[in-house]
This record gives structure tokens, sequence and C-alpha cells, in this order.
């Protein structure tokens, strides 16, 4: 997948890996998150980060819960690092790819790509707008056609 | 409210527009909203479930292989099991068409991709461009490319005979 320098709009290849328990001292010592990150520990936490490199900073973390009786993968946290939020974040589409990378394991399970996710009320319009997710009763959810544009426009 | 607290904190330096192109906050739920929530999901996924169409199905399976592709290209050692036959074998299954069927709405002879199929004759590149274009563009031409070449990347690092046999007819080589 591919990201973005804002400022110089070139694009470098990233890659998602799975956290590992030294990573929540370096997400911790790094003081570029706003949650917790270790509340999220019984669930799958994925980190994004630039492809070949040692030392990689991390640009950006994901949460998932595998609902598998539901068929369903839940997207319990999703959070860019400081330098990559707001007007001036470095580097862009980092939010989308890890959202996509979701979707993805929800095709690779056999779930139609079935997504969903409980957003604060206040930002639902938003979540719909911008990603296409669509009210599924208290939650929202992203599945098939919808779920294959996301994957098409960020993996 | 741990997410509420933190959401506040966001809003004094980040718009609801920045804070959604960054971030996924979830809402604060007691356990007896979460079991409701769970309880209403499921019922409506097994409704959505019921209403399963047979392109539904084809498209995410169309989409499984695609990363079945990336994964074995990016983390695996080439496989006479994973040729690009095998995957386009694979691909034919899930689209439910038949040999012929699929020759033709490819514009090539039957004979020629059954021999594809079973790795008894090598694609070439407008295969893969037509293959991106049959799938919807859901697997791009470069992806199916790939397989020839970590196939090719596999025979050459192999076959020592050949090797010897074409350096032999090599003059003047650089002293490295």
């Amino acid at each position: 997948m591919k990201l973005l320098y804002r400022k110089t709009q070139e694009e470098f290849e990233a890659e998602i890996l799975e956290v590992k328990e030294k990573d929540y001292k370096v997400i911790k010592k790094s003081k570029q998150f706003q949650f917790d990150w270790t509340k999220e520990k019984s669930n799958h936490v994925f980190k994004i980060v630039k492809s070949n490199e040692e030392k990689s900073e991390i640009l950006g973390l994901l949460s998932i819960i595998n609902i598998s009786e539901e068929l369903r993968i839940h997207i319990n946290l999703i959070e860019n690092s400081n330098d990559n939020k707001g007007k001036l974040k470095k580097v862009d589409r980092v939010a989308g790819c890890l959202l996509a990378f979701a979707i993805q394991l929800a095709f690779e399970k056999g779930y139609l790509g079935f997504t969903s996710l409980v957003p604060k009320t206040e930002l639902i319009r938003l979540y719909v707008n911008k990603y296409g997710f669509s009210q599924f009763g208290g939650q929202l959810a992203i599945e098939r056609q919808e779920a294959i544009k996301l994957i098409q426009k960020y993996l | 409210m741990k997410y509420e607290k933190i959401y506040k904190k966001l809003r004094e330096k980040y718009s609801d527009k920045e804070i959604v192109d960054s971030m996924l906050i979830p809402q604060d739920l007691t356990e007896k909203e979460k079991k409701e929530l769970s309880k209403e999901m499921r019922e409506l996924r097994m409704q959505k479930l019921r209403e399963t169409t047979e392109e539904d199905m084809i498209l995410a399976d169309v989409m499984r292989l695609r990363f079945q592709i990336e994964n074995y290209i990016k983390k695996e050692s080439f496989s006479f099991e994973k040729t690009f036959g095998k995957y386009l074998g694979e691909y034919l299954r899930i689209i439910k068409k038949s040999r012929r069927e699929i020759a033709e709405d490819l514009s090539v002879h039957y004979t020629k991709l059954s021999r594809i199929i079973n790795d008894k004759e090598e694609p070439n590149i407008e295969l893969s461009y037509r293959l991106e274009k049959h799938s919807g563009i859901l697997i791009k031409a470069e992806l199916w490319w790939k397989l020839m070449i970590k196939k090719h990347e596999f025979i050459i690092s192999q076959d020592q005979e050949t090797r010897i046999k074409e350096q032999r007819k090599v003059k003047n080589p650089l002293r490295a």
C-alpha cells in the first residue's frame, strides 16, 4: 500500500504489521498517541510503518476484534500518530489504509468484507460520507461493493 | 468516560472532520448497551446474509483470491503449486465458468488457455491485461504478471546447467 507525504505529494510504500509486546513501550515513549493502547492488548492490534526501514516510526495504529459468530470484523480503535493528525499532518492516507486493511481481513475470513464500528454519535455522519459506511441499527458497517471500493482506493 | 474525555481534548485542537480523517473514536458503552447492540447486529447480519446473491459471493471470492496471490508474492517462497496457471484455474472455479467460456471471454484459443492452466505453456503479458479487465480490475495485470516473475526468478536460481552453458559463450567478462 502507498502513503503520501502531504507536503511533497511523494508516495512511499508502507506495510501493516502486528503490534508486539515490545512495541507498546515504544508507543508510550513516543508520546505520539492520545489513547492508552495497552488497553487494546486483548484485541488484535496492528501498526502501519514505512516499508524496509529497520526502526520505522509508527504512523498509525488499529485495534480490531474478530466476531466470528456474526461473520464480521469490528474496528475498536484507529489512531494516527500526532504528527499525522490535523491540517499539518506529515503523511496522508494513514487511517484510510488501516481501515481498508481491516476490511481486507473481513474478506480473507469469508465475511464478504463486513466490517463494523461504533463511532461517537457526533461523528457518524462524517464516517458515512467519507468512507461509505451504512447504519446497521446502532452501529455502522461496510461490506460487499462499498468495502471493495475502499480497498481499491487504499490498498 | 474514557473516549469522551479524549474526544473533548482532541476537539480543542482539531475539527470533527480532521478527527475522522485520522481516527476512529468509539462511543463509550456500558456492558448492557454493548449486549443490546450485539444482539441487534446479529439479527441484521443474519438477515443480510440471507440476501447474499451469487454475484456478491463471486466478487468476495475474487477479492480473497487477490489477497492470496498478494500474500504469496510478498511472503512465501516459490511453489509449483502456486503458478499463474494454478491461480488462473482457481479464478475459473470462482467465477463458475468453463474453460471454453473464459477462452471466449478473453479471446484466447481454448487449447492455449488449457495449456496455460495446466502449466504446459507460459502466458504472455497481454493475457494479464485481459484478466485484469475480466476480473473487474480487482486483480491487476501487474499482480498476475508477478506470478510469472516469481516463477522465473526461481528457475534462474536453480538452473545451473543453462547458466554454465550460456556463460561459456561470454568473452571478456569484467574482473569483479
